[in-house]
């Protein structure tokens, strides 16, 4: 996925939830009105990232109303639009800011910024997780480490002597294929492409639209 | 206002001014572009590429509001800002800032 594929799908997907807005992108060389008299959505690529196998990109849209038009009417158009946004790619995050006085265009404006990660998304690339060695294929994934067990201190002391309990590792999977949900605890998980393996994981949540999310606290390397 | 305005502005060129409910004005005045640097053209923008310079028009109207349009001379403007005009209590018309009006997208 690039970041300006994802602009451009969400840019349509606005345009599709709010069809009186006029939806472009920022910068644009069309002219424009200082007077308008319909919303007006501008987007663009703030930053894209790629680091390895790990790909980041942040889109930014502003939201411009005709003069007269309330903060209201920009939360609920935004409301709209945050949920294009969790249905293109439910593991984006999703950031708005407040509606305050435009300048140049007289009226309210508005932002919402969204944040991608590789591979999330319905409308990026397959990949296969392996799951007890068996491959499902998901659409998207989210990886996250959480803190070193808990920390066991002494009577009296401040700093903790040992730890309980190693890290925990979260996955996120969404759109995963039938079948997988049926895993009962124990079983091992490895995303396609990546060296790590993750031992003993167990369902955390599952829902019916084939999200789930598992953690496990072991993670080895394979060759 | 209406006589004083008729006589202060009848040698200068006519033009309409079309309300945004529809209602038109007929009216005379000036239109004069506002002063703008050297570089002037379109103003990159978020939204787009706005319209410069601006223009303003001085001339007997009674009431106007921005979102307002005024022909005048085959060109058409859309009224941004509006100001009285008055030489102490008497009224003398209005002051229009104006931009350009183009075919826009979200006007």
């Amino acid at each position: 996925m690039r970041a300006r594929e994802a602009l451009e799908a969400l840019l349509a997907d606005f345009q599709e939830a709010a069809p009186q807005a006029d939806v472009r992108e920022s910068y644009a060389q069309e002219p424009a009105s200082r007077r308008i008299s319909r919303p007006l959505v501008a987007g663009r690529i703030v930053t894209e990232r790629r680091a390895g196998e790990v790909w980041e990109a942040k889109l930014g849209f502003t939201l411009y109303l005709p003069q007269g038009q309330t903060g209201e009417t920009a939360s609920s158009l935004l409301d709209r639009f945050g949920e294009r946004v969790l249905a293109r790619y439910p593991l984006a995050a999703v950031e708005r800011g407040p509606a305050s006085p435009e300048k140049a265009l007289g009226g309210l404006s508005a932002s919402l910024s969204v944040s991608l990660k590789d591979g999330e998304g319905k409308g990026g690339k397959g990949f296969t997780v392996l799951l007890n060695g068996r491959a499902y294929s998901a659409s998207g994934w989210k990886l996250s480490a959480g803190e070193a067990g808990r920390p066991l201190v002494a009577a009296g002391e401040d700093e903790p002597f040992a730890y309980s309990g190693g890290r925990t590792y979260t996955v996120e999977l969404q759109g995963l294929s039938a079948g997988a949900q049926a895993l009962g605890d124990g079983f091992s998980a490895q995303l396609a492409g990546r060296p790590e393996v993750y031992r003993n994981c167990r369902w955390k949540s599952l829902s019916g639209n084939g999200g789930g999310v598992f953690q496990s606290e072991t993670k080895t390397e394979e060759e | 206002m209406k006589k004083i305005a008729k006589e202060l502005y009848r040698q200068l060129e006519q033009a309409v001014l079309t309300r945004t409910d529809g209602t038109q004005i007929p009216c005379r005045g000036l239109v004069a572009r506002q002063k703008a640097p050297d570089h002037a053209g379109a103003l990159p923008h978020e939204a787009g590429s706005l319209c410069q310079p601006l223009y303003v028009f001085t001339g007997g109207l009674e009431e106007a509001s921005p979102g307002d349009r005024l022909e005048q001379g085959g060109a058409a403007y859309t009224v941004l800002n509006v100001e009285s005009l008055a030489l102490g209590s008497l009224r003398l018309g209005l002051r229009l800032v104006m931009e350009r009006r183009l075919d826009y997208a979200g006007s």
